[in-house]
């Protein structure tokens, strides 16, 4: 699972780009008792992650996933995905498992991490980002950067990748649920007036089932890519 | 995947929603390639079947492996995680699996977007194996003779997935080693993979990015850091 990895784009469009994910490892029980029953913490998680104006928010519960994305209006709701608001997600009694958010600002972000060093809720949080503006977050608050994991790119036979900004836009979906047809589809519409550059970024958005695409930054791509930018 | 042909109408708007373009249209018959498709669910899940044409048949071995490996929404069995079934390096603040001194590889065979064959995560993996220690709570290593990189049933290798991670581990000193190994595969693979290097940091800096960066494999300026909240912390 390193689905939050590998997202293209220039440093520009990735600094208003940043995961925050936290994670439980099943192998490891000596966390899941840590501060006290790990419902309560996953729910105090949530209510930070829902504070800050995330651009994404997810949680699992008993049998289904509920996503908060920006934009997102009821009527876009097709096939299983569906909708839900940040109230829902940070006020849901039923949380099972572990939570993430998307953020467009590095001040988000630092208010974020800020707020669950406090709470010391004893669950890792991994920070997907540009690596100098997510380690000067960690110096402002005063935690250590404990593990990275760096990207080499794509190796092997790159000439079967699509070309840019389909890229970028599949590439925010790291289990690639966003077909690079689809992302063709929506930029067609948009050109046609058919689609708003936001309204295209939810359609693509919804196919990203762990519900860690950028809305916002996708809308931006999307405008750039119609306009010929 | 399978469409009912009794209800589909031939209107072919499930064919955008493919990552890996396997329904096909011949004389206006819309069909899934079965041999191309990775087992995702990915269109059944966007709703745009209206006729509800599209269906997911019972999986057996070792085609379920498709969907263990393409559906996010599928957990792995051998680890109980969803999504591409590994922890890697998120949890190592409390797992510790990556040591100072260590570095780790995850090369996702098939990604982005691509596909894989189980024939080419095994060119990698014997090419890998006896100069890295295979992660063992990985679905890839479940898979594979870990002293050879063979897989352990041949069946395996023709099937294709949407992506599949060969997680491994070595110590910093011959990290450069495995990638230069890497570069070497990378030419007779029949696909592309995308490939991460896990390093522990030492007073804001991982070690190993400069020993990289010297030998010529630049990291991009993006990626992941485990911020060290986790507890109690290895």
């Amino acid at each position: 699972m390193t689905h939050t990895h590998h997202r293209r784009g220039t440093r520009e469009s990735l600094q208003k780009d940043y995961v925050v994910l936290a994670m439980i490892d099943p192998a490891v029980k000596a966390q899941h008792v840590y501060g006290g029953p790990l419902e309560a913490r996953v729910k105090r998680l949530l209510k930070i992650l829902g504070k800050h104006d995330p651009v994404a928010l997810a949680a699992r519960t008993p049998g289904r996933r509920l996503r908060y994305l920006k934009g997102w209006k009821p009527r876009m709701d097709s096939g299983i995905h569906r909708g839900a608001t940040v109230r829902d997600i940070v006020t849901c009694e039923d949380i099972e498992g572990i939570g993430h958010a998307v953020y467009t600002s590095k001040e988000a972000v630092e208010a974020v991490l800020r707020k669950v060093k406090e709470a010391d809720l004893g669950i890792s949080i991994v920070v997907s980002g540009v690596f100098d503006e997510v380690f000067d977050i960690c110096k402002k608050v005063g935690i250590e950067p404990h593990t990275v994991n760096m990207s080499l790119g794509t190796w092997g036979k790159t000439q079967l990748l699509p070309k840019s900004p389909i890229l970028e836009l599949c590439t925010m979906c790291g289990h690639a649920m966003i077909s690079s047809r689809l992302v063709e589809a929506v930029l067609d519409r948009v050109k046609k007036g058919a689609l708003t550059p936001e309204e295209a970024a939810v359609e693509l958005g919804k196919q990203c089932t762990c519900n860690i695409f950028n809305t916002i930054r996708a809308a931006e791509i999307i405008r750039g890519g119609v306009s010929g930018n | 995947m399978k469409i009912d042909e009794e209800k589909c109408v031939g209107c072919g708007s499930c064919i955008v929603y493919c990552p890996i373009s396997a329904i096909k249209t011949s004389d206006k018959q819309v069909y899934i390639d079965q041999d191309r498709c990775v087992e995702c669910a990915v269109c059944l899940k966007s709703g745009a079947c209206k006729q509800g044409a599209l269906y997911q048949p019972e999986l057996e071995w070792p085609r379920i492996l498709r969907s263990q490996f393409s559906d996010p929404l599928v957990p792995h069995p051998s680890t109980n995680i969803m999504g591409r079934g590994t922890a890697e390096m998120k949890t190592n603040d409390v797992t510790g699996r990556f040591r100072e001194g260590e570095v780790g590889f995850a090369i996702e065979m098939g990604r982005p977007g691509i596909s894989t064959s189980f024939a080419d995560v095994e060119k990698v993996a014997l090419a890998l194996a006896g100069k890295v220690e295979f992660e063992s709570l990985n679905p890839v290593t479940v898979l594979l003779d870990t002293r050879t990189g063979r897989l352990k049933d041949s069946a395996v290798r023709k099937e294709r997935v949407l992506s599949a991670i060969i997680e491994c581990k070595t110590t910093e000193d011959k990290g450069i080693e495995v990638l230069n190994l890497l570069k070497k595969v990378a030419e007779e693979v029949d696909t592309v993979f995308s490939l991460c290097v896990i390093n522990r940091c030492r007073n804001y800096e991982a070690p190993f990015k400069k020993k990289m960066e010297d030998a010529g494999f630049v990291p991009r300026i993006n990626g992941k850091t485990n911020v060290g909240l986790g507890r109690p912390l290895a």
